[in-house]
């Protein structure tokens, strides 16, 4: 029995397909704040009896993790359900303007979410988290391994998050019973068209530094997904970065993708990027512009000794990939398989 | 995507999975299409401008890891590039620079390193270049040579806390020390305009003064026509000196034994030069 948050998202979608695969698994908990069991299929008219007919596995529950007292709730639910394995997904795939919101959901929810794990006697939990934690610095190594600590930019999107992951650290130690995973998830493309580096990616101009041109990673989500997967199966413990395959100057990464560069210089680009933020205009926050000034790669050897994981596309193909879906909008480009 | 040079194996660990994209790039931004796009420009100054000589390349391993030693000056890192070039055309290897962060972190100045193979100056990234049985060349005196004045040229700055002995002690690889001249009398630094530290706190830790910048702007941070020399010392086995890494000690006494050499030939090597422009 496996359960869910964040379900119905881009990513839990994804799982859900994978564990509905799983000849192991006999039954699965999809937990979300939408009631979207229609998202599983594609839009189609089918009322929530046909879906749920032709997923006979899935028991789906609508939790809003931003109330409190939530703990409480999920306790009952998983301990009722008898799950015995937790993927934590609820967590913000974008930065948004909505910072009280992201905050209760990234930081107090998972905080719920770790009680409830306790509380109903999850043996395992798989949780995100975000590589873009460690912080886009000067100083970063050529490789962030697990060990580095997390140095996010004094931007909420990523503080919460960076926070959500400390905490997991601390509830792990707490916990030795229960094998916790912070799997540390690269940037993803394509995604849901209005996710951060989807979006940035496929406009015409994209902001870029004047003078700076970092190597970057992307993972296609399938391989997200598959990465969580096979950490759950190694009952992996503590915190794992998931990457892609390779890695690519964002001067070439737009080229690939017929795509500009807008460059900017650093201090008045940093200036620009705040003000049109904090004006609402644009839904980059202004410190996301030193990820394209600076390196992050992170270091996926624990991942690959811990379970012997290998990302099947590699950053070229990514790449095609989100070249050919933005050629094929308004097509939602999260719907698209490769 | 090749992972065919992780094949190496050493006391450091496991080689970290970094092949060469289909970019050719490698996990630290070098590009062999800039590399290859800048050598005949690199050619024609070694040979032309600097009317560079260059001795005791024999004595440079042809294989396996190896940090080269280096003493550091000029109001701009012209060295760096200068050994890159010799020590390529002269062995055959590519070179890891590892570039101090004012240097490795300047716009467009940073990235050029990068392509060329510079790394960030840190313990964590040399350790990984030799793993990878790469040549990493090093700066001991760091932002102090570069910062010296003209009146202090030729004069070697400390060498640092002796980082670069205990990582050869800690990857078991040889050093090879490297008197290098012309750097200061390319970019002569006259003086140095500190303030800019405040305002930009991302770039140089001061603004060079030397004859010709700021003076022409950046038409000053051209190269004068200093006459180049290079002297290859002979290679040393860190393990007959110090025996284990913590030994400050003798950490420091081998750190200021290759400074104390890489001096004597740099005055050797001033002294035959002659003039140095002309």
């Amino acid at each position: 029995m496996v359960a869910v948050t964040g379900a119905f998202g881009a990513l839990g979608r994804r799982l859900l397909a994978r564990l509905e695969e799983d000849p192991t698994i006999d039954r699965i908990v999809a937990i979300d704040v939408r009631s979207g069991l229609s998202l599983l299929e594609d839009g189609n008219d089918d009322d929530h009896a046909t879906v749920l007919l032709k997923h006979p596995k899935l028991s789906a529950h609508t939790v809003d993790l931003t109330t409190p007292g939530t703990d409480r709730e999920l306790a009952d639910l998983l301990r009722g359900e008898g799950a015995g394995s937790l993927f934590h997904l609820a967590l913000l795939s974008t930065p948004t303007h909505h910072q009280e919101m992201a905050h209760e959901l990234e930081t107090v929810g998972t905080h719920y979410v770790l009680n409830a794990t306790a509380s109903a006697g999850i043996t395992r939990l798989v949780m995100l988290s975000s590589t873009m934690c460690y912080g886009a610095r000067p100083d970063n190594p050529a490789f962030l391994t697990e060990d580095h600590p997390l140095r996010p930019p004094p931007s909420r999107a990523l503080k919460d998050k960076a926070d959500a992951d400390k905490d997991a650290g601390r509830f792990a130690a707490e916990h030795p019973e229960i094998a916790v995973c912070v799997a540390r998830l690269g940037a993803m493309i394509p995604t849901a068209k209005d996710h951060f580096w989807t979006r940035t990616l496929s406009r015409r101009l994209v902001p870029a530094v004047l003078g700076y041109d970092p190597l970057m990673q992307f993972m296609h989500p399938d391989d997200a997904v598959a990465g969580l997967l096979a950490l759950w199966r190694a009952s992996a413990r503590g915190p794992v970065n998931v990457v892609g395959q390779g890695y690519l100057p964002l001067s070439h990464i737009l080229t690939r993708l017929e795509r500009a560069p807008l460059y900017l210089p650093a201090g008045l680009g940093q200036s620009l990027v705040s003000a049109l933020w904090q004006a609402q205009l644009i839904d980059m926050p202004p410190h996301f512009f030193g990820y394209l000034r600076w390196s992050w790669l992170a270091d996926d050897r624990r991942l690959k000794s811990l379970t012997g994981f290998v990302a099947k596309h590699d950053i070229a193909t990514v790449l095609t990939i989100l070249a050919t879906e933005r050629k094929m909008m308004p097509t939602p480009i999260d719907e698209v398989r490769p | 995507m090749s992972d065919a040079d992780n094949a190496s194996t050493s006391a450091v660990g496991p080689a970290h999975p970094v092949g060469h994209d289909d970019d050719g790039f490698d996990a630290y931004g070098k590009d062999p299409a800039v590399i290859n796009s800048l050598r005949p420009a690199l050619d024609a100054l070694l040979d032309r401008w600097f009317r560079l000589t260059i001795e005791g390349q024999s004595q440079v391993p042809a294989h396996g890891r190896v940090i080269f030693v280096a003493n550091h000056g000029g109001a701009l890192p012209w060295d760096t590039v200068v050994l890159f070039g010799a020590l390529l055309r002269a062995t055959g290897r590519e070179v890891r620079p590892l570039v101090e962060d004012p240097v490795i972190t300047a716009p467009f100045l940073g990235t050029l390193m990068s392509r060329i193979g510079g790394v960030r100056a840190s313990q964590e990234n040399a350790t990984r270049l030799l793993s990878r049985d790469e040549a990493v060349l090093v700066f001991p005196e760091g932002m102090q040579g570069l910062g010296k004045s003209w009146g202090r040229r030729h004069q070697l700055q400390r060498f640092g806390r002796g980082g670069f002995v205990r990582l050869a002690v800690r990857t078991q690889t040889v050093l090879v020390p490297v008197a290098v001249v012309g750097g200061e009398e390319t970019s002569p630094l006259l003086g140095k305009v500190e303030a800019l530290k405040a305002l930009l706190p991302d770039m140089a830790p001061w603004l060079p003064i030397t004859p010709l910048f700021p003076l022409l702007g950046p038409l000053g941070l051209l190269p004068l026509p200093a006459r180049w020399r290079i002297r290859v010392g002979e290679p040393i086995n860190p393990a007959d000196h110090v025996s284990e890494e913590g030994d400050a000690v003798a950490v420091n006494a081998l750190a200021s034994r290759i400074r104390d050499r890489i001096q004597k030939d740099v005055s050797e090597l001033v002294e035959a030069r002659g003039g140095a422009w002309l």
